[in-house]
């Protein structure tokens, strides 16, 4: 059977049939028709159609017109995520993401000249390079961006980022203008500055959460600063929880030199003023000396007191304040550390097994120590409606 | 014991495009428009017991007839589709190879109505449909030189020689 007739066939009746609700196609159809040419298009929907071309046919269409050329950049360039690990002072690897690829992409520079890229898949891995950055020493001088800026801002330029991690940062009064200033009207969402030195002062963060307005998540890794560096002092948190989503600071320094002067002390009254911002997934990684047992409890009641459909906040608290905590719930567990396979338990206060606070559930979860630390994660969920569980309510 | 059957229907709603042309469809041909969806179910539309001559035309002020009509068509043919997962779809690899047969012979159409098309497509929030388009127009762009895709969708070509030489060199980075 000449399946091919059949099916050219089956086409034209097909066809026949459209006929009657389209109009009919020109012989020269193959040809550009004026009554409304690729480019009246809006610029999205030019971009759209280009998502779905090919990296050499991105590349051609680069070099046709200016609308397609920048239709071109939207689409590929689009990144989800770009990264910078610096492996020793001159020396850096640049990692990107395109939204559309599961794989990472690195160029590895030394003295500021690409000797090699490669996939995630097929040598060193993110994690691996993420890892290796925080155990690089570095030197006590300041030492901005440097040849870090160019390559950066190369990339910076030709994409549209919304993650940017740079991991082993120096975060300094020098090199935290050089940043905020690549960052300007880069539509960043999100920024990583993971820093295993500091010797900035406010200022510099100050300035870049003013002037990156589309940020709305940050975290701030700071490992260790020089004893008089204020890393994050208390107006400074305030505004970013105002003015982010999701904030992540992480000060291990602060608890390492047990700076009394400084501050950065998180108390149970600054906690609370954190927690009533725009601010819905807040992490304190090392700031709780300072936090007592009734301070997180006080900042849970007030998280659900403000019904928010979902909230997030992580805080490590010394062991014997947990346990304290854990009384103040109502949580009866041994020893106050909940020791299940997945180190998370729900608190129970009726038969079906949740807590209902103003229509959310409420989900404490008490992780492993870590030193003499506990993490206390509280998130509060939309809670699933259940005409049994009203029923029996009744 | 035999009861009668009550044969109920198919409940029609009515569209109205920008040249004042209103079509009745099918709740359930429509329900792939995304727009309209949402405007039935906010108006309460569903529930309404209003016999269709009664009932309110939904406007599209962006569709002209000869657009809507097809629209309807592709809907019609697409009506038993599974639902769209976007998360899924997120996650697939790009391909343009993939179109249906019948969405192929579909689309074979001049170049502004295939636009057309995509802009009701959008505009009405139908993503199988805009999907298919893009991927017909993105078929016509592949393999081409810069000077084929100018000629076969008559763009003229704005760059000067220097913002060329840029270019060139902007994309040597990853022609390697």
């Amino acid at each position: 059977m000449d399946t091919s007739r059949l099916r050219k066939q089956l086409i034209e009746r097909v066809k026949s049939g459209f006929d009657c609700i389209r109009p009919p196609k020109s012989p020269n159809s193959d040809e550009a028709d004026d009554k409304f040419p690729i480019l009246d298009l809006p610029l999205e929907i030019i971009s759209r159609i280009v998502e779905e071309v090919d990296f050499a046919t991105r590349i051609v269409l680069r070099r046709t017109c200016r609308v397609l050329s920048h239709a071109e950049t939207i689409a590929r360039f689009r990144m989800e995520e770009l990264a910078l690990y610096r492996t020793a002072d001159d020396e850096f690897t640049l990692s990107v993401k395109h939204k559309n690829s599961e794989n990472y992409l690195f160029w590895q520079c030394l003295k500021g000249v690409t000797v090699t890229k490669w996939k995630d898949d097929d040598f060193f891995s993110r994690s691996h390079m993420c890892k290796e950055s925080r155990n690089t020493p570095f030197q006590r001088d300041p030492t901005p961006l440097g040849d870090l800026e160019p390559v950066l801002l190369k990339h910076l330029r030709r994409a549209d980022i919304d993650t940017v991690m740079i991991d082993g940062f120096h975060c300094s009064d020098e090199s935290m203008p050089q940043l905020t200033a690549l960052l300007l009207d880069k539509s960043i969402g999100y920024l990583s500055l993971i820093s295993p030195f500091t010797t900035t002062s406010d200022a510099g963060l100050y300035d870049l959460l003013h002037s990156c307005d589309t940020l709305t998540r940050l975290t701030l890794a700071i490992h260790r600063c020089t004893e008089k560096a204020t890393v994050v002092d208390r107006n400074c948190l305030l505004l970013a929880t105002c003015l982010l989503e999701r904030l992540c600071i992480h000060a291990r320094a602060l608890r390492a030199t047990r700076h009394s002067e400084d501050k950065t002390e998180v108390t149970d009254a600054l906690l609370i003023k954190m927690l009533s911002g725009k601010c819905l997934r807040l992490q304190l990684l090392y700031f709780t000396p300072l936090l007592t047992a009734r301070g997180v409890h006080a900042a849970i009641k007030h998280i659900m007191a403000r019904n928010l459909p979902r909230v997030g906040f992580v805080v490590y608290l010394i062991a014997t304040h947990s346990n304290s905590l854990l009384r103040l719930l109502g949580l009866l567990v041994e020893g106050g550390i909940v020791s299940s396979e997945d180190k998370e338990n729900v608190i129970e206060q009726n038969d079906e097994g949740v807590t209902v606070y103003f229509g959310t559930e409420l989900r404490v979860a008490v992780l492993a120590p870590l030193f003499e630390y506990q993490k206390i994660i509280v998130e509060t969920t939309q809670m699933t409606f259940d005409p049994a569980f009203f029923h029996r309510m009744m | 014991f035999l009861f009668p059957i009550k044969m109920t229907s198919p409940r029609m709603i009515k569209l109205t495009s920008n040249d004042d042309k209103t079509f009745e469809v099918e709740r359930d041909v429509i329900k792939q428009s995304v727009t309209v969806n949402t405007l039935i179910t906010d108006l309460n539309m569903d529930d309404e017991d209003v016999s269709v001559e009664n009932q309110m035309a939904i406007p599209l002020p962006n569709v002209d007839a000869a657009t809507l009509e097809m629209v309807i068509t592709w809907c019609k043919q697409h009506r038993e589709d599974p639902p769209r997962n976007e998360e899924e779809e997120e996650k697939k690899e790009k391909r343009t190879d993939d179109i249906p047969e019948w969405d192929k012979t579909f689309l074979d159409v001049e170049q502004s109505v295939l636009f057309a098309l995509i802009l009701a497509a959008n505009y009405m929030d139908i993503k199988g449909l805009l999907d298919n388009c893009c991927k017909t127009v993105a078929n016509m762009i592949k393999g081409k030189t810069p000077d084929e895709i100018r000629k076969h969708f008559n763009i003229k070509n704005d760059f000067t020689p220097e913002e060329e030489e840029q270019i060139r060199k902007e994309n040597a980075w990853c022609e390697d």
